[in-house]
């Protein structure tokens, strides 16, 4: 079914969506009818129906069903990748952060030394401006 | 971040048909997920999956003021950040696979990928579906939405029904329906 035209997917995708209304074991003898004799029709929509369990258990309810073994290593990869980059920041998410980190920070709320944020240094200072870039920087506890 | 004020008034903008709102709630919300992926993941917990469902519905506690919006607010607000997520994941795919591959990179083509029932081996499987995803979406938009709200962002049925003004049983079905396309893309047959 490759070079699918709209026109072509959608006469196949509807008649799919039809025939998924009817009892599974009567599903072909529907779809017999249906194509009336266009041979190239039913066997997309044959081929279609033939797959919906398969396709079930291949990708499942979502990408950490398909890829879970995939997403395992994309989470450590994103927790080392995160710590450098232009991050935007309140005041208020600087402190729920909790952990230190390199790189360049974008105030986008009032920090407030000693209060939301333990110790900001090396680059923000009281009085930064919201929205103001600075940097490199380091968080601490 | 923005704070939950910000971002809640930008929710209810964006439900009311604001585009830029909608924009700049994408913006935000994908910045938030990436920040909540390396946290989430960072803290000493080395071996941890990457769970798409789980980072979703924290964002949406961590931005969205919780006391100012309704059932319909939450499902439009995690229907953005699927479409976040979606972005999340597949750019960090391509960025990881442009950085193995140098700047000769090349797209990944759907003829050259064997769907497994084992699920997705590699990065190139999961940038392949998305590849599937994007021609699911040109031949059917609301096949593709569905495909983002459910496999991404790990919505319920209900959620779905909500946001796309649907039937619970309408999802159900279409979401059969857009998986065994997917399938049948990817297995390159389509």
């Amino acid at each position: 079914m490759k070079n699918l035209t709209p026109d072509r997917w959608q006469r196949i995708d509807a008649l799919f969506d039809a025939a998924l209304d009817e009892p599974p074991e009567r599903r072909l003898e529907w779809l017999a009818r249906a194509c009336e004799g266009d041979q190239a029709l039913y066997d997309a929509v044959a081929r279609l129906l033939s797959k919906v369990e398969t396709a079930e258990k291949a990708l499942g309810e979502s990408v950490t069903d398909y890829a879970d073994t995939l997403l395992a290593s994309l989470g450590q990869e994103m927790a080392d990748a995160g710590g450098e980059g232009d991050w935007r920041a309140g005041g208020t998410t600087v402190g729920d952060t909790a952990a230190e980190g390199d790189g360049a920070l974008t105030v986008a709320g009032d920090i407030v030394p000693g209060g939301d944020v333990a110790a900001l240094v090396a680059g923000a200072a009281a009085g930064v401006r919201v929205g103001a870039r600075v940097g490199p920087y380091r968080l601490l506890r | 971040m923005a704070t939950s004020s910000d971002a809640t008034v930008l929710l209810h903008s964006s439900r009311a048909g604001d585009r830029k709102a909608l924009d700049e709630l994408f913006s935000l919300t994908y910045d938030e997920l990436k920040r909540a992926a390396h946290f989430r993941l960072g803290r000493g917990r080395a071996g941890e999956t990457l769970n798409t469902t789980a980072l979703v519905h924290e964002v949406y506690v961590r931005m969205v003021d919780q006391t100012r919006v309704e059932w319909a607010d939450r499902a439009h607000f995690l229907a953005i950040a699927s479409r976040a997520m979606r972005f999340v994941l597949i750019d960090h795919l391509r960025a990881r696979s442009a950085l193995k591959r140098g700047a000769a990179e090349e797209p990944v083509s759907l003829d050259s990928v064997e769907v497994e029932e084992a699920g997705a081996q590699s990065g190139s499987d999961l940038l392949a579906l998305n590849e599937a995803l994007e021609r699911l979406g040109n031949l059917s938009p609301r096949l593709g939405q569905l495909v983002e709200y459910r496999f991404f962002g790990g919505l319920t049925h209900e959620e779905i029904a909500e946001v796309m003004g649907v039937s619970v049983r309408t999802v159900k079905r279409d979401w059969t329906r857009a998986r065994t396309w997917l399938y049948e893309m990817l297995a390159g047959e389509s």
